[in-house]
């Protein structure tokens, strides 16, 4: 017996989160706070606060050719929610492959799982997940 | 072999797929993916191809 469900994806996971924003900026270019921080926009405009921010600047150098920084704040349910100007959002696009990427592999090591990755012509993701 | 397939769309659209386990087994075994990543939405049954012959899916309500 088998089945297939398809998944309406939500930010649930900060450590998956933040390994999918870390494959797009690097690793050290995600910072992470337990109390949220503002988050500065086009034109020095404030926004915010976020949990989880990819700065656009970091002591003058660009780090991101961005309009502004980039933040996920935390929902009271747990889920994360992004803020960035909306010209930015194209430097993000392969976040939700990312971070589904980062929480399967997640879930699948925690089962004991196998896991190997192809690219599939329509541009999916396979993960297979093996187990004996 | 247990094989639990993950399809991610570079949208985030995701398909989950399982095989190879006992009936009533898989859908505990992809619960904790399912969770993890998201909410589920329609799930599709496929009986075992010795019974379907051809591989065809039957949806269940």
């Amino acid at each position: 017996m088998s089945h297939y469900v398809e998944i309406k994806s939500q930010y649930k996971s900060q450590e998956a989160l933040v390994a999918a924003l870390g494959g797009i900026v690097g690793k050290g270019n995600v910072e992470v706070h337990e109390t949220p921080q503002p988050i500065v926009g086009y034109m020095g405009r404030k926004g915010g606060p976020c949990n989880i921010i990819v700065r656009r600047r970091r002591n003058d150098e660009p780090l991101l050719p961005s309009y502004g920084d980039a933040g996920w704040r935390r929902n009271p349910d747990g889920t994360f929610a992004g803020t960035m100007d909306a010209y930015d959002a194209g430097l993000f696009a392969a976040l939700p492959q990312l971070y589904a990427r980062a929480v399967t592999i997640q879930q699948a090591r925690r089962q004991g799982f196998t896991v190997t990755e192809t690219q599939q012509p329509d541009g999916a993701l396979r993960l297979t997940l093996t187990r004996y | 072999m247990k094989k639990i397939t993950v399809d991610i769309w570079p949208d985030g659209q995701i398909r989950i797929e399982a095989a190879g386990y006992a009936p009533g087994e898989c859908l505990q075994a992809t619960k904790a993916i399912e969770d993890a990543l998201g909410t589920a939405g329609e799930r599709t049954r496929k009986l075992p191809e010795a019974t379907v012959g051809t591989g065809v899916q039957v949806k269940t309500r």
